[in-house]
């Protein structure tokens, strides 16, 4: 099935994108005036007309596919039912209608006998079906990968279709006009020469205007569908990717071959002169036009592949480069920085280069300085690295997962790590990816007396395991956290948890990211009952400011919210679900000397750990400092990202 | 003439090229074809225990979902617990949600099968359970 919708895909894309190119060709070209050049002009309407059928025929065969995909049987690709549902109720059946409308609107333009007798008419009748054509492919993009990238899938698919499009102008032409050159290259065919040579010299400037979008478009969608090195090189989707850009190379050099060199060539009043250029253009349109082929189908797989961003890398080298790694070692920062210069005058070398006269100097020049780059800087900067290195947590980052990781901790880990080895420390911690951790505790690490747990906890333990590392190494980052929000300061995530009020349903910290400042109130009683009356009833000037308050006993019992009392009245959650696992995450940030009854966290809308407010026992500040703070909160510009909210 | 010659050869080359690409294309497929709308977050999170039984399973995926071949249910045992009426929400169409009537004290399977809008078919469950207190009026 696999194959088979690949195979609809590709053909589908290929037709679509000659179809459309062909008729810019014939926009760019004009009208024919001698025989042989509108021989060729019947020629390429012939091929319009065969890639119209091919991409209707293709149409239809992706739209069965597609049905038989989702109602889960084959037969269904025949049964008009499914089909009508797949069409009536799909983004894909919509964009489908769309596209299969303008195609055969352009196959009556093509098909029935539509003549133009005067030059504008025949200008015109060429727009409108390279309009077409183009509208056709373009409307694709919505219903692809680009239609559903959040938060702007319109933007996204805008940006696709344009890529699309000056892909379809640039090597959909490709194929009319190697036909163009052969016939102008033939002795009988001089009468169309001066015609090719105007074509083929506004093709290439077309082309060239068409590079220069699909790069930056290109780089637009690779950024939002793989979004990493890692994803690059450790998804498949990456590596088709990979292999599509290693085809452009080729493709690129040819397309500057045939600017620079042959279209020069072109030009010459003898008979004789352009023709040999001419026929090796051809020759080099032609394997352009085959690598664009094998590029296309790289694109319809890539359509059916899950994008980079979605799956988890397998990092495919046994290093990588660290910023952090450099911490540790005297003078690294130093040579990474000399480094990074030489690297940047090697890049202004390549630029004097490429503009000034002096090139093989100035080429020189920057190749060395990129080697002496490469030397000063790379060394300090490499580490290890594993397969699962920039994979991501398939658990969640959540107080539920971190206490299940600390009592595992406690059971498996202590035992060596806190009576002989002190050597899980925060610090430690954070110089490495979550990737690393997950690949050690799962394979051990040869030569130490770690040994490897994938026979004995489960995938989904490790990660709680990796969950609590991280959480105890940010508790540490977290021990000079103060009641004072710094804006300088690194940020620390605040891990997500669920709560409940009584009966009601479960509400989650992360549902109140981006909407309001949430003030997390670990209690103690009888200790906190003063701290509590007083927030409760500065409650509504604190909802006015945006924030929201989460009270969680530290010592829950079902009685917990009787025992605050009915004056003054508490209108925000006091949790009796979810207690414990927030007390055991959250009493790791508490502090680092003592363990305070009552500890207060200030989280931003980013979903940021800000400030930590620990009333001394026995005394009730003021309100007054944690409304400046929420003030200050409120007039920060959002500068953070919000954490990554991926979970695979 | 000569330079015509020359010409020649070159345009020789694609069928043999052309092998060579199909080849290293072959090389480099990837195996299957997974999902595509990716589940970011639930509630009931995945193994939680709660006490009180929810009222709806929810699910929120990283793309928006087409509500006519996007479904979820709920399970303990063998048995479908879920009132079947699971939808996609209309103000997020990124989640997906099942109402459940009162739940005992037992484990729960979610399970989901989605379409996103870019056509991908994505599966996947999970499990949580209720503790405590069973039933609920």
């Amino acid at each position: 099935m696999t194959a088979l919708a690949l195979l609809v895909r590709w053909a589908h894309l290929a037709s679509s994108v000659v179809l459309a190119g062909t008729f810019v060709l014939l926009l760019l070209a004009g009208r024919a005036a001698r025989p042989t050049a509108q021989r060729w002009e019947r020629d390429a309407l012939a091929l319009a007309r065969i890639c119209v059928l091919a991409a209707l025929v293709a149409g239809l065969g992706a739209l069965a596919v597609q049905t038989a995909l989702l109602e889960g049987r084959a037969q269904a690709a025949l049964d008009p039912q499914a089909i009508g549902r797949v069409l009536g109720a799909t983004r894909f059946g919509s964009v489908w209608i769309v596209r299969q409308g303008l195609l055969a609107l352009l196959a009556a333009f093509l098909l029935l006998p539509v003549s133009a007798v005067s030059g504008a008419d025949h200008m015109a009748l060429r727009l409108h079906c390279a309009l077409l054509g183009v509208l056709a492919l373009g409307v694709t993009s919505w219903a692809g990968h680009a239609g559903a990238v959040e938060p702007a899938p319109l933007l996204a698919a805008h940006v696709d279709g344009l890529h699309l499009v000056a892909v379809a102008a640039w090597i959909g032409g490709l194929l009319p006009l190697a036909r163009l050159l052969g016939m102008a290259g033939r002795a009988e065919g001089a009468d169309a020469r001066p015609f090719a040579v105007l074509a083929a010299r506004r093709f290439s400037a077309l082309a060239l205007a068409c590079v220069i979008v699909i790069v930056a478009t290109g780089a637009w969608n690779a950024w939002n569908q793989v979004g990493g090195i890692p994803a690059l090189v450790g998804t498949p989707y990456g590596r088709l990717l990979i292999l599509k850009l290693a085809l452009l190379g080729p493709i690129l050099l040819l397309a500057a071959i045939n600017r620079r060199r042959l279209i020069p060539a072109l030009a010459g009043d003898a008979e004789t002169v352009g023709r040999p250029a001419m026929l090796r253009l051809r020759a080099s349109v032609r394997i352009e036009m085959l690598l664009a082929l094998a590029m296309l189908a790289l694109v319809a797989w890539m359509a059916v592949t899950p994008p980079g961003r979605h799956v988890q890398p397998t990092w495919p080298f046994a290093v990588r480069l660290s910023w952090e790694a450099t911490a540790s070692l005297p003078g690294a920062r130093l040579r990474v920085l000399i480094g990074g210069l030489l690297l940047l005058l090697g890049g202004l070398a390549v630029a004097a280069g490429m503009l000034g006269a002096r090139r093989r100097a100035a080429l020189a020049t920057a190749a060395g300085a990129v080697t002496f780059a490469a030397i000063a800087a790379v060394p300090p900067l490499v580490v290890d690295a594993y397969p699962t290195t920039y994979r991501g947590s398939s658990v969640p980052y959540h107080a539920l997962s971190i206490a299940t990781g600390a009592d595992l901790y406690a059971r498996a880990c202590v035992s060596c790590h806190e009576a002989r080895a002190h050597d899980v420390t925060g610090a430690n911690v954070a110089r490495h990816t979550a990737g690393d951790l997950f690949w050690w505790l799962t394979h051990g690490i040869p030569g130490t007396r770690m040994p490897g747990f994938g026979a004995r906890l489960s995938e989904e333990a490790r990660w709680d395991l990796v969950n609590f590392l991280r959480a105890s190494s940010a508790a540490e980052q977290a021990g000079t956290l103060g009641p004072v929000v710094d804006p300088s300061r690194a940020r620390i995530v605040a891990p997500d948890f669920s709560y409940a009020v009584g009966p009601s349903p479960a509400h989650s910290l992360r549902e109140l990211r981006g909407r309001r400042l949430v003030l997390l109130v670990l209690f103690t009683l009888p200790e906190s009952r003063p701290r509590i009356a007083q927030i409760a009833r500065a409650y509504e000037a604190l909802v006015v400011m945006g924030a929201e308050v989460i009270a969680v006993p530290m010592r829950p019992t079902r009685d917990i919210i009787k025992r605050l009392g009915a004056d003054p009245r508490i209108f925000f959650p006091v949790v009796t679900e979810g207690a414990p696992e927030i007390v055991r995450t959250y009493g790791l940030f508490r502090s680092a000397d003592g363990r305070p009854p009552h500890v207060e966290f200030l989280i931003d809308r980013e979903g940021y750990l800000r400030a930590r407010l620990t009333p001394a026992p026995g005394s009730t500040p003021g309100l007054s400092p944690l409304l400046a703070e929420l003030q200050r909160l409120n007039e920060e510009p959002q500068t953070a990202a919000p954490p990554d909210e991926h979970v695979h | 003439m000569v330079m015509a010659a020359r010409g020649r050869p070159s345009s020789e080359i694609p069928p043999r090229l052309a092998l060579c690409i199909g080849l290293l294309v072959l090389a480099a497929l990837p195996a299957g074809v997974e999902a595509h709308a990716v589940l970011v977050r639930s509630a009931p999170e995945a193994r939680a225990s709660v006490r009180v039984p929810p009222r709806r399973a929810q699910l929120w995926f990283s793309e928006r979902l087409e509500p006519a071949y996007s479904t979820m249910s709920v399970w303990n045992d063998r048995t479908k617990v879920d009132s079947g009426d699971a939808e996609v929400s209309r103000e997020d169409a990124r989640q997906l949600s099942v109402a459940l009537p009162p739940l005992d004290r037992g484990v729960y399977v979610v399970k989901y099968h989605v379409l996103s809008v870019d056509g991908h078919v994505a599966e996947g469950g999970y499990s949580f359970t209720v503790k405590g207190e069973a039933g609920r009026k």
